[in-house]
């Protein structure tokens, strides 16, 4: 009997340790399936840049830079491109500066990917020699995402890559003071003006004009909030879950010759969720053919004021459409859950480069 | 603490251990199925079926534990550690503990056995989300393929010039180019080879003082998620970890009677995990120091510890002084790290200093995915008092790491080096013992 209860009581406890076992394997075959993942790829478009930069430039190449200013594309870059990867802002490289609010940034892993980059950027002596030409300093487009004021610094290299130009060094420290100020203000409208030739698309006059699709929502003429122009729009809207509310102005537009489509928003909302605001050039009276861009900053709805400016070449487009031939300009509002809107738009205006 | 001694007894009765170790065996069971639920479910495939329920309700439950598991189980190891310290007296532990009452040559081919399994274990458990995926896992292994490329293109001068980690970035460098392997494909069995070294390294460590409870510690290592962790990205640490166990192991092994070729060997090894990892060399010496100063004949025996690592210190002493001589960015090796103190800058735009230390107990939340090995460290704390230097160099072990693991600029790298599978392989055998 002793001997049998010892047998059993052996058994239960080399049960206990193989269920321990399996229990441990158990957590950590768990723990890899949910954290031992690659690190956030870029996008598709993101890896196709590196992809043709290695492809022109070879891997490696120590007189190529790429600039990169997100973490994950900074590694995702180191990987594809090897070689000298600068993360950070663009325009801070061109005029060999520091970013303090890079350097002194309370995410550990975006100051040591900025203090990394100008290690070896310093290693190889290439912030001494940044303006001697001999560097090529590529920026991949969808990695990078510059703004209007960074692409007045770039030029197109290839598919969806563009390339510093030379600019003397006060042109840099210009721009890069145009370009802090935008950041710091949240204008990008009057930094802009400085560097191309700016056109308004509607005037005060035309302004009465603008009309809601919607009965939810009432749309009127009111006193400026900028002092860029007489008039805004002022629209409040209610608008129900999955919806999307425009505001419209007939017209017709040719904006061929034109590079940039800017506008001041000033705007709160109740919305909690999703929600975003769509520009939209309508290159027909059906929806047919037409220019989109969306804008899902929640940023934007903080009711201060931001002066927006975006590419026109960076709309995405639906059919055919013919920035020649554009008859109506529509503001729209899209929610994922019931909420009001209530903003005022103004300055509308269209630029092109001067150069 | 007087009221701990009964309580002691009391637990050792026969009929109480027969109801707490039935008790264990069902809250693994239910554990096993809610477990199994939760990793299906991951995997994409949830269980169904006429019971399935009940997994679901059992991590429901679970799920609203949690939350406090991380304080829970840093309450115990603290407590355990402290009581280990101060708790009554008892008779020296480990010299009393016999091996499981097996024949020799059996003992020996069971321990070869389980050693091997974990090893299996371990190689498989870091091999398996490598094979679901086609992109590297982790975002740091980018970062090390890149410096793979480097020296392939730079040479091997420039893992001693340009990283305070030489020997490791250049034996990582020497496996790719004798793996034959693409530097993309090479990242794939890299942490699956440093998951076999540091499963046999821990195996080795606990061998060299209770043979018996190797095998335990190992297959607790190998399926442990700070080894998990380790894997994904951490690789440096992952190779400096091996051998602090190595070099624990040879002490403890080398300690008693050393001789001139031992030492040698020591030092060496010192020398090894200073140029890998530098951190890992000053706490190697930090915890022999503090165990070897709480030890009988402290001063002949620290002495004899400065004298082993006199090498590896007069070697670092060395990169320090090159690094003053020549600043970044013409050398930016072992050393440089050490320059800020002396005023010297290592970055191009002045000294770089911050002060964001702080309290912080994200990292010891490490020790919530398998509560299991917590419980059963604590276990291995409370069965083995620090009264034998092995055991007095482990609770020192343990309480630093603990310490710096509650320091946000520390937390992640010290909660990995908590030793908690030795201690719960020490644990489970413990408690696996018939006698």
């Amino acid at each position: 009997m002793t001997s049998y209860v010892l047998t059993a009581h052996r058994v239960l406890l080399v049960a206990i340790a193989m269920m321990v076992i399996v229990v441990s394997v158990e957590f950590s075959g768990e723990f890899q399936v949910n954290f031992a993942v690659p690190w956030v790829p870029p996008s598709q478009r993101g890896l196709t840049e590196l992809q043709w930069i290695r492809a022109h430039f070879g891997y490696d190449n120590l007189k190529v830079i790429t600039v990169v200013r997100n973490a994950s594309a900074y590694l995702w870059a180191l990987a594809y491109v090897g070689g000298l990867v600068f993360f950070g802002d663009l325009l801070y490289l061109l005029a060999n500066q520091t970013d303090y609010y890079l350097l002194n940034n309370s995410d550990l892993q975006v100051r040591s990917s900025y203090i990394g980059s100008i290690q070896r950027l310093w290693t190889y002596g290439v912030l001494r020699d940044i303006d001697s030409g001999k560097y090529t300093i590529l920026v991949p487009f969808d990695l990078y995402n510059p703004d209007v004021l960074e692409m007045q610094a770039l030029a197109p290299a290839g598919v969806n890559v563009l390339q510093a130009r030379q600019l003397d060094p006060v042109a840099k420290r210009n721009l890069l003071g145009a370009w802090n100020l935008a950041i710091s203000t949240g204008n990008f409208v009057r930094p802009l003006s400085s560097y191309v030739a700016v056109n308004s698309m509607a005037e005060c006059a035309a302004y009465p004009g603008w009309v809601s699709t919607t009965l939810e929502t009432t749309v009127r003429v009111a006193q400026n909030f900028t002092n860029e122009s007489r008039c805004s729009l002022h629209i409040v809207t209610t608008v129900r879950a999955g919806e999307t509310v425009y505001v419209v102005l007939n017209g017709t537009w040719n904006l061929a010759t034109e590079s940039y489509i800017g506008f001041y928003l000033k705007g709160t909302t109740s919305s909690r969720g999703n929600y975003q605001l769509n520009l939209l050039l309508n290159s027909d009276q059906g929806y047919v053919s037409y220019y989109i861009q969306t804008f899902t900053d929640v940023s934007l709805w903080d009711g201060n004021v931001h002066g927006i400016v975006r590419e026109l070449s960076r709309f995405q487009t639906q059919g055919s459409p013919d920035l020649s031939s554009i008859h109506s300009t529509e503001f729209g509002i899209y929610s994922a859950n019931d909420g009001v809107f209530d903003y005022a738009l103004q300055y509308l205006i269209t630029a092109h480069g001067t150069s | 603490m007087s009221r701990a001694i009964p309580i002691l007894r009391t637990l050792r009765s026969i009929r109480l251990k027969w109801l707490l170790l039935s008790l264990v065996a069902i809250a693994l069971c239910l554990e096993i199925a809610g477990l199994a639920e939760g990793f299906s479910n991951s995997l994409g495939h949830p269980i169904s079926g006429t019971y399935a329920t009940i997994p679901s309700e059992f991590v429901a439950t679970g799920s609203l534990v949690f939350p406090i598991l991380p304080y829970l189980m840093l309450v115990m190891i603290v407590g355990a550690l402290v009581y280990g310290v101060m708790g009554p007296n008892r008779a020296n532990p480990i010299e009393e503990v016999r091996d499981l009452d097996l024949q020799k040559s059996h003992g020996k081919i069971r321990e070869y056995v389980v050693l091997v399994s974990a090893i299996a274990v371990a190689a498989f458990l870091v091999w398996f989300p490598r094979s679901l995926q086609s992109l590297p896992i982790g975002g740091d292994t980018l970062w090390y393929m890149t410096a793979v490329e480097t020296i392939n293109r730079e040479g091997l001068s420039w893992a001693i010039v340009y990283t305070d980690k030489p020997i490791f970035y250049l034996t990582t460098y020497g496996l790719q180019q004798v793996s034959g392997l693409s530097v993309i494909d090479f990242f794939t069995i890299l942490p699956v080879i440093l998951a076999v070294g540091a499963t046999a390294s821990v195996w080795f460590f606990v061998s060299s003082f209770y043979r018996g409870a190797a095998g335990y510690s190992a297959l607790l290592m190998a399926t442990s998620t700070s080894l998990m962790r380790t894997s994904i990205d951490l690789y440096a640490s992952f190779f400096a970890t091996s051998l602090l166990f190595l070099t624990f192991g040879l002490y403890l092994r080398f300690r008693e009677v050393m001789n001139a070729r031992q030492r040698l060997f020591l030092q060496l090894m010192l020398i090894v995990i200073l140029l890998s990892y530098w951190f890992v060399w000053g706490l190697v010496l930090v915890v022999l120091l503090g165990a070897e100063a709480l030890s009988e004949r402290r001063l002949r025996r620290i002495k004899a510890l400065l004298t082993t690592a006199l090498p590896s210190m007069g070697m670092l002493g060395l990169f320090i002084v090159i690094s003053l001589i020549r600043p970044p960015p013409l050398y930016w090796g072992l050393g440089s790290s050490f320059a800020l103190y002396f005023g010297r800058t290592t970055t191009p735009i002045g000294p770089v200093t911050y002060n964001t230390a702080s309290f912080d107990l994200v990292d010891v939340g490490l020790l919530q995915y398998n509560p299991i090995v917590p419980i059963l460290a604590v276990l291995g704390l409370l069965f083995f008092r620090p009264r034998t230097f092995p055991v007095r160099t482990i609770y020192v072990w343990s309480s630093i790491m603990l310490v710096f693991s509650l320091i946000s600029m520390t937390g992640l790298h010290a909660a990995l080096l908590v030793p908690l599978p030795v201690l719960a392989g020490l644990g489970l055998r413990k408690m696996l013992d018939t006698r």
